[in-house]
């Protein structure tokens, strides 16, 4: 389930939230830390954060996936 | 205080916009059209463990099934308005990290004394700052028993 959570957030970010603005990273200097959550049939919860960077409201550049 | 999730998309909160927007665009809940809110879920009821207030929008501090999450208060239907007399309010200096992105926060006493409780919850998942507001909620849980 993991490995689908991971292949959707990255084919389809816009799926997922922003948890957190204006990052510090120099090498996400302004980007947003995004969050895209699943849960299973069975309750389990699948979370993928990634970074994107936002324009005016589009979506220009996504990087750094990986699993909470 | 207790709430009651009625919604868990994106496209739910579009009509609390301020401004048409198209589906792939973000909105002023950082969330799009398409997005998922899937750290919730419809007809479960949610103690509230604060209030962040962000630049934008208000969420409810929850968690579900011990995963912790704020997510916006247009999600929910309030099922308690009593808010815990214990709770402490901060608002956020200009020189912090998620400021202006947080504007104030409200809630249990160590999600204010705790400058980082904000990114040590809900990005970074610390497990100790976790221990902090689990512990605060069995508290709570013992006082809504009565």
């Amino acid at each position: 389930m993991e490995q689908m959570v991971m292949k959707d957030a990255m084919a389809n970010p816009q799926l997922g939230k922003v948890v957190m603005t204006g990052m510090k990273d120099s090498r996400w200097l302004g980007w947003s830390k995004m969050q895209y959550s699943v849960e299973s049939a069975n309750g389990v919860k699948a979370t993928v954060h990634y970074v994107g960077k936002w324009e005016n409201g589009v979506l220009k550049a996504v990087d750094d996936f990986k699993f909470k | 205080m207790k709430v009651r999730c009625i919604k868990n998309t994106g496209e739910a909160l579009r009509s609390y916009e301020y401004k048409p927007l198209e589906k792939d665009m973000l909105g002023r809940f950082g969330a799009t059209g398409y997005s998922q809110y899937g750290e919730i879920g419809i007809g479960r009821e949610y103690i509230v463990m604060g209030f962040i207030i962000f630049e934008t929008y208000q969420a409810y501090l929850i968690d579900d099934n011990g995963f912790i999450s704020a997510c916006p208060c247009q999600l929910f239907e309030v099922v308690d308005n009593k808010v815990n007399s214990n709770w402490h309010f901060r608002l956020i200096e200009k020189d912090e990290d998620i400021y202006p992105f947080v504007q104030a926060v409200f809630g249990y006493p160590e999600l204010c004394s705790d400058k980082k409780a904000y990114e040590n919850l809900i990005v970074e998942m610390d497990e100790d700052t976790q221990r902090i507001y689990f512990r605060r909620k069995m508290e709570l849980e013992k006082e809504l028993e009565g």
